[in-house]
């Protein structure tokens, strides 16, 4: 190439070095479970042998002189994720057991436990040994704080696709250092993060003591894990329709708080709960999915085929939406048999999303807020051309590019979803595998906006094992793509991010 | 006069209700026309309709026009309410000769209207008044299918609620045509003029794209102008499809008789220069099974789907390079090609499964014959039906409800898309695509350059600041967006109440066929189909013509009115 390369890249191959070398802190932990049940080690000592030489070797090429800027932020997320996913795919093909044993298959489960997604690829639950199935858990937890340091400290200060207009704490104009943005926010958001999840296993557990027996303390750690990630994994093959009701209402304020604002709780937590209570994209997430709950609840009141009592219904829509619409992606009973009215409504749901600055995926309630408003504001400005008004968001005027930014957020968004069922829909056609368009883009949907389940055979009691080897690997790119908010991937791609 | 009007009406109701009003005036006009046509034909029951119908509608028009005569002159805050409201009220009156006509011609004198040549033993009865008849006339009896089939009409779609066309009378035949005719020079009016206005929020792309290529300034003469391309064009494709049809050698064809030939090739000319899409034989243009028709009539729907200032630019400046040089009829061309191969490909490869299964022989493509007749067969429905899709005609060739989905799917993008703006052609039109796509990459492009960076953006031979692409983009992606989100909520409703035979594929297609005022069908829509459906297609076919905005800013207006 005649250009030289302007990118830092040896700070991000360096920053993704210090991120494997750290890899084996939660490793370890599967460990320490295959060692108590008398499990295995081999397959997590593996993955930590692995982390660790490939952290060695890129922390080896690091330029102590190179700092983080934006592009070389969008480098090291794009490695970091994808890295990580593939270390983590590790001790399932070590370990060698079921459907898992495939490379594809493992950063398939990988990578949709590290993006938060929770849409798996296991047939038989019963064959894994209760360290792997731990692992997954972890890597779920693990792709939960990730997401929080990236939404926090570094896509919000960059601006992708209007992530700008976050809450901060703090506001640095300085975006050429972001290491020490990083570092600040990461203390302030992990404990939170930490502190949530502690207060989940005790419920779960707690609970689990006086209701029900299944929910031990591993299953209360496991599924506390992947709840306040908003992620969906669970060892059972039932998901959380396999425990109490009790226990399954008191999941669904977990998976709510995990998709709120971390920021917007943590001033909460400092005596500034008003900010949270009257911040209007709270507001449009916590309607939007009350919305959602009554209609889905209405229609599976009217649907003769449905036979649980009042308190069920309600409470497995309440669940399910909740389950959706925080793209946590666990199911209280397998809704694949509800009437496709109602199933209708949880497809729509997978679009909303949680709050910015939250483990939640999918397109984000933000960014569905600022392009309602502005539609609202063009239809004033038609037929007043001459007049000025700005878009507010809790009172605060949003800056118009930001408002282009989420335009294009959004349209590409929905063209790569249309373009992964289409996908979906041919490999399936091509495998003479029965595939309808519905389940198609449902699923595209569920892997690209990292959500979990889908309908059909990706429902939540079923595998994407179905899928053609090639949809799954194809399907793996757009989780990975769809975690990190696309553009930093999409970037990659363009000359001028290299060399202008 | 003028305190009284103000006292008890808003000013703004008074201007809007005097323009609709003179909308319906000239409604009243055609339908006058259509009178004589029927009279021609000795058809005095739909005389009869006709006249009822135009008489209301310029009782109504003349009302409103003569009660707000001294309103002021319309402003620019008028225009989208005018354009939005007009457009409906038009369509609905639109259907009152067709209910008229339906309810004035007994049950016996409609059984008269099947031609005797017709294979009837598939069609379904239909009761009226205690008797069945087998003429789709009696389908507008009931209000909501002539509503349909006039806003299907005025938008130039193109869906139909007339099973079986050669069972209508001449007179309606005429009418349907005449209106996709009509409508289809208001809407290339609507778009070079009122809503391209500068500073209207400059929806239409014209505007921004190159303001000195309006046709002319002022709206009559850009109706003049127009109106003399439309009938130039119209007599042209008129003798082009006689001609064809005339050497055709399939049997239908061969049947025709002289006038027969030159009644069909002038209704299919109207239809098909607007790119709207109805027709008079009763399976569209497969009814022909003539390649010959077909190609005749490929670049007639693609003269429609060109931007009418561009025909202008071309035929005054007698230079077809001029073709070349817009930007939208480049891409026009380049989409209509590359289309036409991939849905060949997607769908010889299906057509290789189906014929497959009774046959042991492989398909090398490089064996004495590359392609079998179901092969060619499925090349030569492809193009067809990719350029009736992307024109948003809605001619059909084949029966697209047995295609699999990808196939589906591929029409559904062309569908949604549409042709230039500033012709007849639906959908987002490619001038807000391209505006989009461009728009896109500039937005990210830069995510990584510093916030004080001077950036210029190229949007085909213009560069625009930052500020102007910004604009652009946003406007684009406002339509756009609007545009998707109401496919995919009225697919989502579709698929729930349309029967079960039909896939999400199905609804979807249709769908988009009904919002970018296509016309092509899986066969969902016809008279049986549910009530909310239809209702929920006539919405899609009016916001589609509009694009959206327009609509919203007449429901906004009709809540919170035009003041702020």
């Amino acid at each position: 190439m005649s250009t030289t390369i302007r990118v830092g890249w040896r700070a991000s191959v360096g920053l993704t070095g210090d991120v494997l070398a750290a890899l084996p802190v939660p490793l370890a932990f599967p460990l320490l479970i295959a060692l108590y049940y008398g499990e295995s080690p081999v397959p997590f000592l593996a993955a930590i042998a692995v982390s660790l030489a490939i952290g060695a070797a890129f922390r080896s090429v690091r330029d102590p002189e190179g700092d983080l800027g934006p592009r070389e932020a969008f480098l090291a997320v794009a490695l970091i994720w994808f890295l990580v996913a593939a270390v983590g795919a590790i001790p399932f093909v070590v370990a060698g057991v079921g459907t898992v044993a495939h490379p594809v298959n493992a950063l398939f489960e990988s990578m949709s436990g590290l993006t938060t997604t929770g849409a798996t690829v296991l047939r038989d639950f019963s064959l894994h040994s209760r360290s792997v199935m731990m692992w997954r858990q972890v890597i779920q937890w693990l792709g939960g704080l990730g997401i929080l340091i990236l939404a926090t400290a570094v896509l919000s200060e960059i601006g992708v696709g209007g992530a700008q207009l976050m809450e901060s704490e703090s506001q640095t104009q300085d975006v050429n250092k972001l290491t020490p943005k990083i570092s600040r926010t990461a203390q302030l958001i992990w404990g939170i993060y930490f502190g949530l999840t502690g207060l989940a296993i005790a419920v779960y557990f707690l609970l689990g003591l006086a209701v029900d027996p299944r929910m031990d303390l591993y299953n209360a750690v496991a599924h506390a894990f992947t709840s306040v990630a908003t992620a969906g994994f669970s060892p059972e093959p039932l998901s959380v329709g396999a425990f109490h009701p009790l226990i399954q209402w008191a999941v669904v304020p977990f998976m709510v708080i995990g998709s709120t604002s971390f920021v917007l709780i943590y001033f909460a937590i400092n005596g500034e709960p008003m900010r949270l209570l009257r911040n209007e994209e709270f507001h449009f997430y916590l309607g939007a999915m009350a919305t959602f709950a009554s209609i889905v609840g209405g229609a599976l009141f009217l649907d003769p085929s449905v036979t649980f009592g009042a308190e069920a219904t309600i409470r497995h829509a309440v669940f399910n939406v909740a389950s959706i619409v925080t793209t946590t992606g666990y199911a209280s009973t397998d809704y694949v048999l509800w009437a496709p009215a109602a199933k209708h409504m949880l497809f729509m749901g997978m679009f909303v999303g949680g709050m910015v600055g939250s483990t939640t995926c999918s397109i984000k309630s933000l960014r569905w807020l600022v392009a309602l408003k502005s539609f609202r504001r063009d239809l004033f400005t038609a037929i007043h051309p001459e007049s000025v008004r700005p878009v507010r968001i809790s009172g605060e005027p949003v800056d118009e590019g930001a408002i282009r930014d989420i335009y294009a957020y959004l349209l590409l968004s929905i063209v790569i979803f249309f373009l992964l069922a289409v996908v979906i829909v041919v490999d399936a056609g091509r495998a003479n595998l029965r595939v309808t368009e519905f389940e198609a883009l449902g699923a595209a949907a569920t892997t690209f906006l990292n959500i979990g389940p889908a309908f059909g055979d990706a429902g939540p009691y079923g595998t994407f094992a179905t899928f053609p080897l090639s949809t799954r690997a194809v399907m793996i790119v757009l989780m990975w793509i769809g975690r990190i908010e696309i553009i930093p991937v999409l970037v990659l791609f363009t000359k001028a991010f290299w060399t202008s | 006069m003028p305190d009284r009007n103000g006292n008890r009406f808003p000013t703004d109701l008074g201007v809007i209700a005097r323009d609709i009003g003179s909308l319906l005036l000239m409604e009243a006009g055609l339908m006058t026309v259509t009178v004589v046509v029927a009279l021609g034909f000795g058809e005095f029951h739909a005389a009869l309709g006709f006249l009822l119908a135009g008489g209301v509608t310029a009782l109504v028009g003349g009302a409103a026009n003569r009660r707000f005569a001294d309103a002021p002159e319309p402003k620019m805050k008028h225009g989208m309410v005018i354009a939005a409201g007009g457009w409906l009220m038009v369509a609905l009156f639109g259907g009152l000769p067709l209910f008229l006509t339906a309810w004035t011609t007994p049950a016996a004198a409609m059984d008269a209207f099947v031609p005797a040549a017709a294979d009837t033993a598939s069609w379904e009865p239909i009761g009226v008044g205690g008797t069945t008849t087998l003429s789709s006339l009696a389908y507008f009896r009931d209000p909501l299918h002539a509503f349909f089939e006039s806003m299907s009409g005025w938008t130039g779609s193109g869906l139909t609620m007339a099973v079986h066309e050669p069972s209508l009378p001449r007179a309606v035949q005429w009418w349907r045509s005449f209106i996709q005719w009509v409508g289809g020079v208001g809407v290339i009016v609507l778009t070079v003029s009122i809503l391209s206005r500068p500073g209207s929020g400059s929806y239409a792309l014209y505007r921004s794209e190159a303001r000195e290529r309006k046709i002319h300034p002022s709206v009559v003469s850009t109706v003049r102008t127009v109106w003399k391309l439309v009938v130039a064009y119209t007599l042209l494709a008129f003798a082009a499809l006689f001609v064809a049809i005339r050497a055709s050698e399939s049997a239908y064809a061969e049947s025709l008789s002289l006038g027969e030939t030159a009644w069909q090739a002038l209704n299919h000319a109207m239809t098909g220069l607007t790119t709207g899409g109805f027709s008079v034989t009763d399976n569209s243009i497969a009814t022909y099974g003539s390649p010959l028709v077909e190609a005749t009539l490929l670049p007639i729907m693609v003269l429609g789907a060109i931007a009418f200032p561009v025909h202008y630019v071309v035929l005054s400046d007698r230079n077809v390079r001029e073709l070349a040089a817009d930007l939208q009829t480049r891409w026009l061309f380049t989409l209509l090609g590359a289309g036409v191969v991939v849905l060949s490909v997607q769908n010889v490869a299906s057509a290789e499964i189906a014929s497959s299964a009774f046959s042991t022989g492989s398909f090398f493509p490089l064996s004495a014959s590359p392609l079998d007749w179901a092969q060619l067969d499925a090349v030569r429905d492809s193009t067809f039906q990719w350029i009736s899709a992307l024109t948003c005609t809605g001619f059909q060739s084949a029966p697209i409800g047995r295609w699999v989905a990808g196939a589906k799917v591929l029409v559904v993008g062309a569908m949604t898309l549409g042709g230039a703006a500033g012709s007849t052609v639906g959908g987002i039109k490619i001038v807000r695509g391209y505006t989009v796509a461009r728009g896109i990459v500039w937005q990210f492009s830069r995510v990584f350059l510093p916030k004080n960076a001077v950036v210029t953006a190229r949007l085909g031979d213009r560069t625009l600041d930052r500020e102007a692409m910004e604009r652009e983009f946003g406007e684009a992606a406002i339509v756009t967006l609007l545009w998707l989100l109401a496919l995919v909520a009225g697919s989502l409703v579709l698929v729930n109440v349309a029967g079960p035979e039909f896939g999400y594929a199905d609804a979807l297609f249709e769908v988009a066929s009904a919002q970018g005022n296509v016309g092509l069908s899986t066969g969902i829509t016809g008279p049986s189909m549910s009530p909310a459906a239809e209702g929920m297609f006539v919405l899609n076919m009016w916001i589609g013509r509009l694009e959206i905005i327009p609509v919203l800013v007449f429901v906004r207006a009709g809540i919170w009115g035009l003041n702020p």
